[in-house]
């Protein structure tokens, strides 16, 4: 208001030439200072008052940095009964309507139209046939998604208070008592895996089942998935199964390879249509 | 003299009132690793986990599990049908029954996955129309899946009377010789 009619006010050199050196300063401080308390003065490493404190529960494995751990989806393997979608609901405390995953059916005819369907997200499975489609099938599929735990996530970038970050050992996770929800990092995902909790009203996502995995247990979709259709290991144990994928001759791709995030969720045979 | 040592007081005022700000404000394990606070990497990882592994149900339930581990259902998870561990157990101790399904919810668990003629499934994977089946073997419509197929191991039935019949045959041809 004040600085409306600052502006407004046409004799603004008078205005100024007006002010005492108190008032002056008054006006002077009275933004610039707490604007530039927080902003200007860089806050990161280094900071004298820290200390650095290290407890880490006796259950937890530590953090293992020289891991790269990596999630492969075998489209050929999924069958679409939605376990994965009621493991990662029921673990993770997803409210209903909101999905940390879920699974698409793709359904491709003769004359190339493309038919996506994800009812319930998949959570009750697919058992009924789509009536809609007139002509022959030519291909169907299920594609179960979930974050990609990208190494250059873009969701990381716009976060303004630096509440969602990759941890040393790869995950990309949100800190829940940290984010305000201004809901930027939804917009910035390029899969859509982002979402405001009803619950919390803070961002939330897939991460990979990091609790679980730092109890040396696998995420629980990976778990539930009853034909393996979903993996998940760290690449750079020559032993993991996901390691054995990734030197193998198996096509793995990955979603919008072009956008430059580099997932670290593969896909096995993807076909060109799935987005 | 005097404007210059007030001048100074105040841009000391400013620098002290930065660092203070800094101090209560910037959470204390903010920038161990980088732009975030660290604390939160165990504290996400420190999270109840709800789901077990087979291995869990194992401790008690190991004739089950034992069953399952040699059946076609050998790569399944207990909790897909069952509930979660975290519903049954706690602490150690025993809080609640597991879900087991009975009667029609059996059909409904067991054709969530072997449903014929949803597009998508791998041709592969074993599916069946669960009308067709009755009528083609003959059984009534109100038998469930369970009164012929074991659920934790699904062939164990049929393949005993297989090889009883393959048996009785081989007694039956060698009778005949």
């Amino acid at each position: 208001m004040k600085l409306n009619n600052f502006l407004n006010n046409k004799n603004i050199t008078q205005d100024v030439i007006d002010l005492d050196r108190r008032g002056f300063i008054n006006k002077f401080l009275e933004g610039t200072v707490a604007g530039s308390l927080f902003v200007v003065v860089p806050m990161g490493a280094g900071d004298i008052f820290h200390e650095l404190a290290e407890d880490h529960e006796k259950n937890l494995l530590a953090m293992n940095p020289d891991a790269k751990y990596v999630f492969i989806v075998d489209i050929t393997q999924c069958i679409g009964c939605g376990s994965c979608c009621v493991a990662d609901k029921k673990e993770n405390n997803v409210p209903d309507g909101q999905y940390r995953t879920w699974v698409e059916r793709y359904v491709i005819d003769m004359l190339e139209n493309v038919y996506v369907d994800s009812p319930n997200g998949g959570l009750n499975g697919f058992n009924e046939q789509r009536t809609d489609i007139e002509n022959e099938i030519r291909d169907s599929f299920f594609v179960p998604k979930l974050c990609n735990h990208c190494e250059d996530a873009p969701c990381i970038q716009v976060c303004p208070v630096g509440a969602t970050f990759t941890t040393p050992d790869g995950f990309v996770i949100v800190d829940g008592t940290h984010c305000v929800g201004c809901g930027y990092c939804l917009q910035a995902c390029p899969y859509g895996v982002r979402f405001i909790n009803e619950k919390t009203h803070t961002a939330d996502k897939c991460t990979w089942c990091y609790h679980r995995v730092r109890k040396g247990k696998l995420p629980a979709c990976v778990n539930a998935c009853p034909t393996g259709a979903r993996k998940f290991g760290d690449a750079n144990d020559r032993n993991s199964e996901v390691s054995k994928i990734l030197h193998s001759p198996a096509i793995l791709t990955v979603l919008k390879k072009d956008l430059g995030t580099a997932p670290a969720l593969f896909y096995i045979g993807k076909r060109e249509e799935v987005v | 003299m005097r404007h210059i040592v007030k001048s100074l007081l105040i841009v000391l005022g400013i620098v002290a009132t930065i660092f203070l700000g800094r101090h209560f404000l910037t959470p204390d394990s903010w920038g161990k690793y980088g732009h975030y606070r660290a604390d939160y990497i165990d504290e996400e990882a420190n999270r109840s986990i709800n789901y077990g592994e087979n291995d869990s149900c194992l401790k008690c339930h190991s004739e089950v599990v034992d069953m399952l581990k040699h059946g076609e259902h050998k790569t399944l998870s207990c909790e897909v049908c069952h509930s979660p561990l975290s519903e049954h157990i706690a602490d150690g101790k025993k809080i609640g029954s597991m879900k087991v399904p009975t009667g029609n919810e059996i059909d409904k668990t067991c054709l969530n996955c072997h449903q014929k003629n949803v597009a998508g499934r791998p041709h592969k994977f074993p599916m069946i129309d669960k009308n067709e089946h009755y009528k083609m073997l003959e059984i009534r419509a109100d038998h469930n899946c369970n009164q012929c197929h074991t659920v934790h191991y699904p062939k164990e039935n049929i393949n005993k009377a297989k090889s009883l019949s393959r048996n009785l045959r081989e007694a039956v041809d060698n009778e005949a010789k």
